[in-house]
């Protein structure tokens, strides 16, 4: 490639990715993004609360602060397998 | 993974790999210019109002606090509920909408000027450029072995970037929870658990963002780079080097004319590519990786201004320009854009301008559906929830009736009858109340329709005025039960 001999990088490192950390990375980053915008119009219509407080009648009912975080990490958990095994399906096989 | 396998195919990349090149370090070279004391001078503006919004105060509450756990946005003197989550909708509608608007006229500004990509990877470039010298310096420093020399200055480096991360965590936290109890707790290293997840969170997401991946972000994982080019014509500003004027490329003596050596304006320097945050030649013609930065202009503006040549070989300016055609700023894409955008943005305000100050919520009690009285009357029970978003204490009244009294004119009536509830400001008032009517017109109803045995439940609409002020109401519906005949 031209461009190598005038950009004068040198190998870096950091962030040198290969094929399969790649893929971690864009599924991680693709199900953060999706879990955000679950997370935010989720919580939006349904106060977490006084769901939990009628799931669990006697246990003390952890604050919002907690169960949004418990929320947002379980969507991400769920949209990360998603994208894992949308990424994982599409690789051929023999690969 | 596994290196040790003989076959050298594992070396060679196959070709299920081969989209993925190694991702080679970017030493952007630092520049100074017109487009570098604007995008300077626009990240000021916007770290300043990350890192000083939250200190802001307004009537003695933060001025701009999200406060998800009271499930109520503060913006100056507007509090949002998440009944109100259409103006947050309607917001980011209005945010993409400029977004495309902008990028159609002006390319990637956002990218270059705006982006907390860009401005975080800015200050995180200056503090590299403050402990670990310029760019030779600094390739020259990753290349040498490790000395006591590279250990400091890469370990300052480090305790600048990881403070400035944490303090960028710590300002984010602080936008959901008041700023000034989060100090205190830091201070007294009394901060929740999940305060000190979240904080290190995203200064660990600042800190790899902007201090390691920087343009690997906007080439591989920022949505925005991938499909903005739809919104691209031959009429959209790009930064562009203008080939016809600047090949064929070539160094020359000092003083000399280039066009009688057979040459163009471009001196192949290769500034232009030295600043390059991303690492691409701009000379090659516009590339999705191109974040629209400018420090290319500024550098080969510099160099042209030394050689006494014309600014402008790499310039903003749209494709038609380059050809030698007309641009058009006005065009179907930009007008429709535009005035949705106008829309839009007028209608949010007038929205937000015309927004009730109270909500009314009712609940069907969820014990009982009906009781039937000794008097023959049927009683249901409700749970107001009545809101007051408005910053004032204000006293409601409560009327009920038939959603439909055409249909359904029977008598409802409230026990007691007019129920009146003072609800203090930005609170939910909970009001339990009975609704009776009689049940011996049940079966046929008064005006001789169906409205009997085949229709256990009625729809019934309850409204709250305010007192001093009869005309803010609000209604909600429910449904009333009765036994089946």
């Amino acid at each position: 490639m031209s461009r190598k001999s005038s950009t004068e990088t040198t190998a870096g490192a950091a962030g040198d990715l290969s094929h399969r950390r790649r893929s971690l990375f864009t599924v991680a980053w693709a199900s953060f993004l999706a879990a955000s915008v679950t997370t935010m119009v989720f919580f939006a219509f349904v106060d977490p609360s006084p769901i939990v407080a009628i799931l669990a009648p006697t246990a003390l009912v952890p604050d919002r602060t907690t169960l949004y975080s418990v929320g947002f990490l379980f969507f991400w958990c769920s949209c990360a397998v998603a994208a894992g095994l949308t990424a994982w399906l599409l690789t051929p096989p023999d690969a | 993974m596994n290196h040790t396998n003989t076959s050298p195919a594992n070396d060679a990349a196959p070709t299920e790999d081969s989209y993925y090149a190694a991702h080679q370090k970017v030493y952007p070279r630092e520049i100074r210019g017109r487009f570098s004391r604007l995008r300077i001078s626009a990240a000021w503006v916007l770290l300043g109002l990350f890192y000083g919004l939250p200190w802001l105060t307004w009537n003695d509450r933060q001025a701009i606090l999200f406060d998800l756990p009271a499930r109520q946005f503060h913006l100056f003197g507007l509090t949002l509920w998440p009944q109100d989550f259409i103006f947050l909708a309607w917001l980011l509608v209005i945010a993409a909408l400029s977004l495309f608007f902008f990028t159609a006229v002006g390319g990637r500004l956002w990218c270059g000027y705006a982006c907390p990509q860009t401005v975080w990877t800015e200050v995180f470039l200056w503090m590299e450029k403050v402990t670990e010298g310029d760019r030779a310096r600094r390739m020259k420093l990753d290349a040498a072995p490790w000395s006591k020399d590279k250990l400091l200055r890469k370990g300052t480096k480090q305790f600048l970037w990881i403070t400035f991360a944490l303090w960028t965590g710590f300002t984010f936290v602080g936008f959901f929870t008041p700023i000034q109890d989060l100090a205190h707790k830091v201070a007294t290293l009394g901060l929740g658990p999940w305060e000190t997840f979240w904080t290190l969170f995203y200064g660990f997401a600042t800190y790899g963002n902007a201090g390691f991946l920087r343009e690997q972000v906007c080439k591989y994982m920022c949505p925005y780079a991938r499909f903005q080019s739809a919104m691209f014509d031959r009429d959209t500003l790009i930064i562009t080097y203008d080939e016809k004027r600047g090949e064929p490329r070539g160094s020359r003596r000092k003083g000399i004319d280039p066009r009688t050596a057979g040459l163009g304006d471009c001196v192949d320097c290769t500034l232009c590519v030295q600043v390059c945050p991303t690492g691409i030649d701009i000379r090659n013609g516009l590339q999705y990786e191109c974040i629209a930065c400018a420090a290319c202009i500024d550098a080969c503006d510099g160099v042209m201004d030394k050689l006494g040549y014309d600014r402008g070989l790499v310039r903003y300016d749209t494709q038609h320009a380059i050809d030698h055609q007309k641009t058009r700023i006005v065009r179907p894409r930009v007008i429709v854009y535009g005035t949705l955008l106008a829309l839009l943005t007028v209608g949010l305000f007038v929205a937000l301008a015309l927004r009730k100050p109270v909500a009314l919520d009712v609940i069907h009690d969820r014990n009982t559906l009906y009781r039937t009285l000794e008097t023959g009357e049927i009683e249901n029970v409700y749970l107001l929830k009545i809101m007051n978003k408005d910053a004032d204490p204000k006293e409601f009244v409560v009327a009920v009736g038939a959603l439909d009294p055409q249909r359904d004119p029977r008598e409802y009536r409230l026990d007691p009858s007019s129920p009146r509830f003072r609800v203090a400001s930005g609170q939910v008032f909970n009001a339990a109340v009975r609704v009776r009517r009689n049940a011996w017109d049940d079966r046929a109803g008064l005006s001789g329709q169906s409205v009997g045995p085949s229709e256990p439940a009625a729809a019934l609409k309850f409204t709250i005025a305010e007192t001093d002020n009869p005309k803010l109401t609000a209604s909600s519906e429910a449904r009333f039960f009765a036994p089946i005949q």
